[in-house]
């Protein structure tokens, strides 16, 4: 069985391709949407979803968030008594999918489809892939989210012939695809995008506008306060979507701030944010070759596109409503689902089949000659350009500069720029040549990009017919496989909370959070709360646990209702 | 009889087919493909589609373009779609817009010109999102047609906004984006010229077009040299109207005078472009590292027609960031303030800086750790 998995920024997903449609896993909690946060409790077990989330604020050195964004690079997060990868901490939550679609299907899952922003790099994707390996899954393909969207949305319209955008703005990545449809075959395009826009940036501003509005520079660094500011900033940013309007206090030792905006306001905040949003699509456009006017819809994707100001936005610049009709938290999850019903070869599925394209271009540095003899350095020499359909292989020759050299070295580049200085390298070949003037043919040099935005590089010396492969690693992050054989033993030893009790201990976590904000009686009235409700777990009595556990999220819900709280955001 | 094409056998089709039927036969073949364990399988479907496409958007006159624009204007009454309509009165504003700036910048002084381009540019973003695409094309083509003044500082202050040193970007915009990379192939070039003389012949064009005398008539065989080098650099910041006068001036110049002028024209190294002076030297700085390699055989057309070049190595370099600079950039440039007060070059480098930073995947907003 193959599952599909949105692994996002805030909130990941599950799902299933099941009696010939795509189906989205419920967690243990009843919930599809499972934030992506990992915690480790106090007894040392792994808590994943709703109940890290809670403790975000109440435990923030032993909880970790928004490690997507880390994703790729060797940046690793400090918990409780270890460090941890993002691989790590993603396969954490990969794998607390897993055990939810397991539960749900009632049988084995190892392989998966996993979905990642279009533009992400290649070391991006590999840890991504890496991750998935952690958690126990064959990732049978990984699958850029904006495609995915798109497989949802266009299985759900069954339109026969239609061009449209997706919009795919998350909660810490930016994707925009063009697609054409025709004949059950989906074909991206072009795809463009911003690795480092999300609505986690829109949260963001609401924070910097609560230090803007007196809170002292030194709060930043304490954690419990930033985790409670952010959450509030969140609820104030869904509020501003509901209603128009929000305000909060907040306060920091002696330092009482309210802030208030008004959707004018946050806009106004927002401005270079939604300034960005303009480029990549403009140049997905570009690159498809057709105008906004041409494309039959817009399709949104990703939590953030529900912000009114970013409907606002898609509506002015595209000149049509988007596409209303599919949740656009669930949609990529959906459309991974559909790639692994397409993967096991489903009979609802047979018509339909989907191409991609690399995002970026790919390429090597050359040297030019000058008129007055010499080289100069540093040019960029695309092999792969940008939107070509994968997979793709593309081969070409280098020569060398003098005919006394020993050896060619090729740099190995992502993007745009007509300067390799403007470039990422992501690796390098040096390769031998022998000198002489029979030795002038160089070297072939050859670029596969596979279906899964994975790049391998080889080097053919022509002369001599020997051949070189650029293993890519992207400096310290790259994980060799001897390592990742180390980092799954030391993982396969964290003890994971088991999933009947998770909704329990949830349950705990919120109403720990809520006594840590809360003061006075109240305080005093969770506090009794949570000590019966620990006494009550103690009895292992099932039937009772389960009368309690209502009970008890009952009258959290009623104070949380009752006092300005970051509301619950899945209900 | 004419042959079937290679790439119409290959999806099994007969000599003739409109582009449906290649869609349909593409389409056909490609659910019998895997592409994941199949890739040259694939490559050689999709080469065959790609160029069978090709031939049949050939073979069909019907020119697809003017379709839009049409419907467009002959837009039903009884639509009340309020997008729908809002759409059309964006591209009428559009449109507005543009002709405004138009009309200013033929008044306008270099300064207010530069202002009113990014003006119009940010302008126009909130309108449609096709708005700076039609604006982009519009504006290289009074730049290379010469209607309007200012040319060369236009030409600079849009390279940053319309992402002109982006490959894919001149790639997709066509015959307009060849002619903008070969500008500025010419310009990288001008800019490695020795700045005293660059400085000198930027003020005999602007006397020149201001009003020619025997103080710049001398000078023309200076400006023959830089128009054979550079000529659509040259003609950026020069009319063709103002050269031709220059030129038919000097040659009314008797002989012997006309000699005199070229003796006393700028020398040829003036004119030579500073080969950087690592060139084929093992050094430690670690950009000449790539001098190491090869030149070859994809033609760099952009530069073929002149002689080659680059900008020295050591020029704006990005600085080496860490996580920690990373966040701390990222938190400056939210900050809608970020760029006021900062030069373009500063504007640049912090864009660059950030781009990089974001492909590394170091971009976050500084956490509590990073801040102590």
């Amino acid at each position: 069985m193959i599952i599909g998995i949105d692994l996002g920024t805030t909130h990941s997903l599950a799902a299933v391709w099941k009696d010939g449609g795509p189906r989205l896993v419920p967690n243990a909690l009843g919930s599809v949407l499972t934030p992506s946060c990992v915690g480790i409790d106090e007894d040392g077990s792994v808590l994943v979803g709703e109940a890290a989330r809670e403790r975000l604020q109440t435990h923030p050195q032993r909880t970790a968030s928004l490690f997507k964004r880390y994703m790729g690079s060797a940046r690793t997060v400090r918990l409780a008594d270890r460090d941890y990868r993002p691989e790590e901490l993603s396969a954490l939550v990969l794998r607390s999918l897993k055990d939810d679609a397991e539960a749900f299907l009632g049988q084995a899952v190892t392989e998966a489809v996993i979905t990642v922003p279009a533009y992400f790099s290649d070391a991006q994707r590999k840890a991504t892939r890496v991750a998935g390996e952690l958690a126990g899954l064959k990732v049978e393909r990984l699958l850029n989210e904006p495609t995915a969207a798109a497989l949802a949305y266009g299985l759900h319209e069954g339109a026969t012939e239609t061009q449209f955008l997706v919009f795919d703005l998350g909660g810490g990545t930016f994707d925009v695809s063009i697609l054409e449809m025709f004949e059950g075959v989906m074909e991206v395009r072009a795809s463009a995008g911003d690795n480092m826009l999300g609505g986690e940036d829109f949260s963001t501003l609401i924070v910097e506008r609560a230090f803007a509005e007196g809170i002292p520079e030194a709060a930043r660094a304490d954690a419990v306060f930033m985790q409670r500011l952010t959450a509030r900033a969140e609820a104030a940013k869904r509020e501003l979507g509901a209603r128009g309007g929000a305000t909060f206090d907040i306060d920091w030792r002696d330092t009482r701030v309210t802030v208030t905006l008004d959707a004018d306001a946050f806009e106004k905040l927002s401005q270079p944010l939604l300034d960005r949003l303009w480029r990549p699509i403009e140049r997905a456009l570009r690159d498809a070759r057709i105008r906004a006017a041409d494309l039959d819809n817009v399709v949104l994707a990703g939590g953030a596109t529900r912000m009114p100001m970013i409907r606002a936005l898609a509506t002015r610049m595209f000149g049509r409503f988007p596409a209303v009709g599919l949740n656009p938290d669930e949609v990529v999850a959906l459309g991974a689902a559909v790639q692994a019903g397409l993967k096991m070869k489903d009979a609802a599925l047979n018509e339909t089949v989907m191409t991609d394209v690399c995002p970026y271009t790919l390429g090597t540095d050359v040297a030019q000659r000058l008129e007055s003899g010499g080289h100069a350095a540093g040019f960029y020499a695309p092999i792969i350009q940008r939107n070509t359909v994968v997979p793709v292989s593309r081969v070409q020759r280098f020569s060398p500069i003098s005919p006394q050299q020993k050896a060619i070295r090729l740099g190995v580049y992502q993007g745009e720029s007509r300067m390799v200085r403007d470039n990422i390298l992501l690796g390098e070949l040096n390769v031998p040549i022998q000198p002489g003037p029979g030795h002038a043919d160089g070297v072939d040099l050859r670029f596969t990009y596979d279906v899964n935005g994975l790049l391998e590089v080889e080097a053919t010396v022509v002369a001599t017919g020997e051949k070189q492969r650029l293993v890519i690693e992207s400096g310290d992050a790259h994980m060799s496989p001897s390592d990742i054989e180390a980092r799954l033993a030391a993982l396969s030893l964290l003890k994971i909370h088991p999933r009947d009790t998770l909704e329990n201990r949830t349950l705990l976590a919120r109403a720990e959070r809520m006594y840590e904000q809360l003061l006075g009686d109240m305080r005093d009235h969770v506090g009794k709360m949570i000590l019966r409700f620990e006494q009550v777990l103690a009895t292992q009595d099932a039937r009772l646990i389960a009368r309690d556990a209502e009970l008890f999220r009952q009258a959290l819900k009623a104070i949380e209702a009752d006092s300005h709280f970051a509301p619950d955001p899945v209900s | 009889m004419a042959e079937t094409p290679w790439f119409l056998r290959a999806l099994g089709l007969p000599p003739y087919a409109d582009v449906s039927t290649v869609r349909r036969a593409y389409a056909h073949a490609l659910r019998t493909i895997d592409q994941a364990s199949d890739p040259e399988g694939f490559a050689r479907l999709r080469a065959a589609y790609e160029a069978a496409r090709a031939w049949s958007d050939q073979a069909i006159d019907a020119p697809p373009d003017d379709k839009t624009e049409a419907s467009d204007d002959a837009l039903p009454a009884e639509d009340a779609d309020p997008a729908h309509t809002d759409a059309i009165d964006a591209r009428r504003e559009a449109a507005q817009l543009i002709d405004a700036f138009i009309a200013q910048t033929l008044e306008a002084d270099s300064g207010q010109a530069m202002e009113g381009l990014h003006r119009t540019i940010a302008a126009l973003r909130t309108r449609y999102v096709d708005a700076p695409g039609e604006f982009e094309e519009r504006l290289v083509d009074l730049l290379a047609t010469q209607g309007l003044p200012h040319r060369a500082t236009l030409f600079e202050a849009a390279m940053i906004p319309f992402q002109w040193s982006d490959i894919g970007q001149l790639d997709a915009l066509g015959e307009r984006g060849a002619w903008v990379g070969r500008v500025l192939a010419e310009r990288e070039l001008w800019l490695r010229l020795t700045p005293s003389w660059r400085w000198h012949w930027l003020d005999l064009f602007a006397r020149a077009t201001r009003k020619l005398d025997a103080s710049t008539v001398r000078h023309w065989p200076d400006v023959a040299t830089l128009q054979a080098h550079y000529p659509r650099w040259i003609a950026l910041h020069l009319d063709t109207a103002t050269s031709q006068a220059w030129r038919a001036a000097f040659e009314a110049a008797p002989m012997s005078t006309q000699a005199m002028y070229r003796q006393m024209a700028a020398p040829s190294d003036a004119f030579r472009v500073v080969a950087p002076k690592a060139v084929r030297r093992k050094s430690s700085h670690p950009w000449f590292g790539f001098l190491f390699f090869m030149a070859i055989g994809i033609a760099y057309n952009l530069l073929v027609a002149i002689q080659h070049g680059t900008v020295s190595p050591s020029s704006r370099s990005l600085p080496e960031d860490t996580p920690r600079t990373c966040g701390e950039l990222h938190a400056r440039l939210d900050r809608p303030d970020a760029l006021a007060g900062v030069n373009d070059d500063d504007a640049d480098l912090m864009k660059r800086r950030g781009e990089r930073c974001a492909r590394l995947g170091y971009w976050h907003a500084p956490t509590a750790e990073d801040v102590r």
